[in-house]
């Protein structure tokens, strides 16, 4: 869909001649995760990204005030939380948390819920539990876009 | 007629709600002829397709007796095409269902994280 590199454009351009604070939440368990890394770290090369990784419990994470900050991502952080015994209702605080501290805060999220598809219940729940906190970070946000095959279409708001 | 769409828990209840004062009800074969506000139209035709009830006549009577019905319906269209066949059949019905109450809704929405985007009247 190209949501990521949208947001890291948008997020560069946003922090001007500044870093862009990205926290990475993807834990990798594999080599095939460690491929994944290896790509996102390349396309961020040369770029002004400060990244800390940060799996679980996004309110010990240490920004400067007013920084520009990206979030990737949340379907990533909920699978922490959720399959490696954390804490579910941490997340919203935690997004608040860095939307207060940020001059301008970016979460990149996905949409996993219009498969049609039935799952057992540890994925169903998981499903819904995303669509509940995709709902709590867009009535956080000034802004909602979709991203359909790199292009943005705004849900909520006039542009960022 | 009113229809309300968007993927599995994506706030389309909340919204139903917030738009007519009442709580939608997942509804049979022929509570849904008198519901007025079905929630989870999905199902409805996943009954219907266990009935081998035809579905375009079922939407036809649906359209003429519940004309003014608010209809909650899963997109379900979105992943891949399932394996089995009556999967395959019931996900085709869900999105022909959509299309056929679409036509004759004054207006569609489709809910994103909870925020109502218009789809008819088109916004061009």
């Amino acid at each position: 869909m190209g949501k990521s590199t949208w947001a890291e454009d948008l997020a560069l351009e946003l922090a001007k001649d500044g870093p862009v604070h990205y926290i990475a939440t993807f834990k990798p368990v594999d080599a095939e995760d460690a491929l994944v890394i290896a790509r996102h770290k390349k396309a961020r090369a040369g770029r002004n990204f400060a990244v800390t990784e940060k799996h679980q419990g996004l309110e010990a994470v240490v920004i400067p005030p007013g920084a520009v900050v990206m979030l990737e991502d949340l379907p990533n952080l909920l699978a922490n939380e959720v399959f490696d015994d954390g804490d579910v209702s941490s997340i919203l605080p935690g997004l608040k948390f860095l939307k207060a501290l940020a001059e301008h805060f970016i979460i990149v999220t996905n949409e996993v819920g219009s498969d049609g598809t039935v799952y057992d219940a540890l994925t169903g729940n998981y499903v819904e539990a995303l669509s509940f906190l995709n709902r709590q970070a867009a009535c956080l946000s000034d802004v909602v876009v979709e991203v359909v095959c790199g292009f943005p279409q705004m849900i909520k708001g006039d542009g960022p | 007629m009113i229809l309300i769409i968007g993927g599995r828990a994506c706030g389309k209840e909340e919204y139903a709600r917030e738009l007519t004062g009442i709580t939608p009800v997942p509804c049979g074969r022929d509570e849904a002829l008198t519901c007025p506000v079905i929630a989870d139209f999905q199902e409805t035709v996943r009954l219907l397709d266990s009935l081998q009830e035809p579905l375009m006549p079922y939407l036809a009577r649906l359209i003429a007796e519940n004309p003014d019905a608010v209809v909650l319906c899963d997109e379900v269209g979105m992943g891949i095409v399932p394996l089995e066949a009556k999967d395959r059949t019931w996900r085709e019905n869900v999105g022909r269902a959509c299309t056929e109450l679409a036509k004759h809704a004054q207006t569609v929405t489709r809910v994103v994280c909870g925020i109502p985007v218009p789809i008819k009247p088109a916004r061009i």
